[in-house]
């Protein structure tokens, strides 16, 4: 693999990352595997509100980990590493929303699912309306528990910039699931409809 | 500037809020890793294994079937559907006439030139309009091709102007030209025009050049998000060295990065959303053919910096289409002096190593269009070229970065076949969405019995048609 080679998608659990070649020197990945273990599941998270799919939630987290993996060496010395996958993943769910009619088209055998989550879906599909940054931010905030003042620092906007995204995103996102404002009319068993 | 205080969520947020936390919660128990139960494998997780096999083992796969194909394969055999390598489907290998009102694409000058065809998903596409005043306008459709409608007027009189990107199907950027009497004039300074409303408003953002490179021009430009950007300026030959622009939060910011050392121009910019990007840079001169050749350039940090190949593709001058499906994957097809037949090239390492084959038998003597999805899937158009103009033209796809191909059917207008096919624009790996020519096009004109009639209207059109293997559902 030369100077440009790109590794694949694979297994990227820690021990099974130890056996591939990584770009650039041959150094312990030093950290790698703690931070895999913390942040992992997060990104998992977020992949699923973003997207409702567990598939692709797995594919969006593991994708967003080799390129963390691919430049650990940078990352790792990132103040926060873990700031960088959220942004990477994001990135990668905004895209993916944008090729989302391949996946159906393309790869359907990939979305089985055991049991789909109507709920998850109609959320990803709600969060698919709105302006990205817009649902970036409310994902970061509402689903990564992230401070406005820390989703305005990783997405690096004033913070009135993301209360408003955040309140506009929200009343976009009660329209599209049919929330009302009424407490007589949110159905309880249902939140979606 | 309206200011935004936090206030109580109302009983609408609050559900939202406690349906996010929900979701969230439930996809952290989402396991990671693919094999911690081995004793049972799910369906799914078989899928999900499969698609990620170590690129040694696609190689070896591949080259495989490949030998076995070359050693049974008859000429004469019709090509059969091939599934895509990259999951269980298989792309539709007939392209249709789109039943389409209007199309924005005339024929302007007899050959390939049309306006372009930028298509986001399979059924948003954003097209330079040939029928409008000056041939300067844009339109949009969200229906694969079948309707269309003029997008907004840019302020200031600006036209939009190529490139343009459009990272999702309401964003686009492009280049905001000014103009005098209605044509173009000259840069008065990088501006670009924004949307994020499929083209019903724009906004222009005047680009923070470094000191002394106020008449420098946008000639390429690569924004895989809504966020990130990245373009490549030049400037007159008078002044100082090209450059490239870069913003990661919706253009609010932009910082200035030098180009690589020795980079004469570029053909293609391509960048991931990782900040990944590559460049193809046609070296060489026709006084100077020993230094002819395709020089990729590479960057990791959205072109802050940059690394050139060692191994240029020889050839440059005689490309004929080149795309960058990813960062690391481009395709190129390349006159190869007989004029019967061209050659194709392929990288699948940013430009280090390039694979060159000759087109297979049997296709048509001119690479016309080319267009990848991604990395692996990509659609190549072709025609012959004779006296009285285009014809047998051909569409064929890869699903293998290059390696292998496949013939789609093309469909008859009226009863007559296509002359070609341009452009074609792929936003997935399932298909394209294309704009035909009919063979009527290139037909002499007839004697004049009379003199032409000056006061009529022009002939209503000679427009030509949108074809399509994608079956679109509306967006938005």
């Amino acid at each position: 693999m030369g100077t440009f080679g790109r590794v694949e998608k694979c297994d990227l659990r820690p021990h099974a990352l130890a056996s591939m070649k990584r770009p650039g020197p041959r150094e312990p990945v030093s950290g790698y595997e703690d931070f895999f273990r913390a942040t992992g599941p997060r990104l998992v998270a977020l992949g699923y509100v973003f997207t409702g799919d567990r598939g692709q939630a797995q594919d969006l987290a593991q994708e967003t980990l080799l390129r963390a993996w691919q430049r650990w060496e940078k990352v790792s010395a990132y103040e926060d590493p873990a700031a960088w996958c959220r942004r990477v993943l994001s990135n990668l769910a905004t895209s993916e929303w944008r090729k989302s009619s391949r996946r159906r088209a393309v790869l359907p055998s990939t979305l089985i699912a055991p049991e789909p989550d109507v709920e998850a879906l109609e959320l990803a599909r709600a969060l698919d309306t709105l302006p990205p940054p817009q649902r970036t931010a409310i994902v970061l905030h509402d689903a990564g528990d992230l401070s406005v003042a820390d989703v305005a620092r990783e997405l690096d906007v004033p913070e009135g910039t993301v209360r408003s995204w955040l309140s506009r995103g929200r009343k976009a996102l009660a329209a599209e699931l049919y929330l009302s404002d009424s407490d007589d009319e949110v159905q309880q068993d249902d939140p979606v409809h | 500037m309206t200011q935004f205080t936090e206030s109580p969520l109302t009983p609408a947020e609050v559900e939202v809020k406690a349906l996010i936390t929900r979701v969230a919660n439930r996809g952290a128990t989402i396991e990671l890793a693919f094999d911690q139960s081995q004793e049972h494998e799910s369906g799914q997780r078989r899928q999900l294994r499969k698609r990620y096999v170590p690129l040694a083992a696609v190689v070896t796969v591949a080259a495989v079937v490949a030998v076995i194909v070359l050693l049974v394969a008859r000429p004469s055999a019709p090509p059969s559907p091939i599934a895509s390598p990259t999951g269980g489907g298989s792309a539709s290998l007939q392209m249709q006439l789109v039943d389409s009102t209007s199309s924005p694409f005339a024929s302007v000058g007899g050959g390939p030139q049309t306006g372009d065809l930028l298509c986001v998903t399979s059924s948003t596409c954003y097209a330079s309009d040939d029928t409008a005043p000056g041939g300067m306008g844009w339109e949009a459709t969200a229906d694969g091709g079948m309707t269309w409608r003029t997008l907004a007027a840019l302020p200031q009189g600006r036209l939009l102007s190529d490139p343009v990107a459009c990272p999702t199907p309401t964003t686009c950027v492009g280049v905001a030209a000014p103009t005098v009497a209605g044509g173009l004039a000259p840069s008065e300074g990088p501006q670009l025009a924004l949307t994020s409303d499929g083209g019903r408003s724009w906004r222009l953002d005047s680009l923070p050049v470094p000191p002394g490179e106020s008449h420098a021009t946008i000639e390429r430009l690569s924004c895989p998000t809504a966020s990130d950007c990245v373009a490549f300026l030049t400037n007159s030959p008078t002044t100082s060295s090209n450059f490239f622009l870069t913003t990661t939060d919706g253009g609010s910011t932009w910082t200035s990065s030098n180009e690589p050392a020795g980079l004469t121009g570029l053909w293609a910019l391509h960048c991931d959303e990782d900040g990944d990007c590559i460049g193809l840079d046609p070296t060489g001169s026709v006084q100077d053919p020993n230094a002819e050749g395709i020089v990729a350039i590479r960057s990791d940090d959205w072109g802050a910096t940059w690394t050139t190949s060692t191994s240029p593709m020889p050839f440059g001058p005689g490309v004929l289409v080149f795309d960058c499906g990813d960062a690391v994957h481009c395709i190129l097809a390349f006159g190869n002096g007989s004029g019967t037949t061209f050659d194709l090239a392929r990288t699948a390492d940013g430009g280090q190593t390039w694979v060159t084959s000759a087109a297979p038998s049997g296709w048509p003597s001119l690479a016309i269009s080319l267009s990848c999805a991604d990395g692996e899937d990509c659609y190549l158009s072709a025609s012959d070229y004779a006296k009285t103009g285009y014809e047998s033209p051909a569409v064929e796809v890869t699903h293998d970065g290059g390696a292998s191909w496949t013939s789609l059917q093309l469909p008859e207008v009226k009863a007559q076949p296509l002359a070609l096919v341009y452009p074609l624009s792929c936003p997935v790996a399932a298909g394209c969405i294309g704009v035909g020519a009919t063979v009527q096009e290139f037909d002499t004109p007839p004697k004049l019995s009379a003199p032409p009639n000056l006061t009529a209207p022009p002939s209503p059109n000679n427009n030509r048609v949108i074809i399509s293997n994608l079956s679109s559902s509306t967006d938005g």
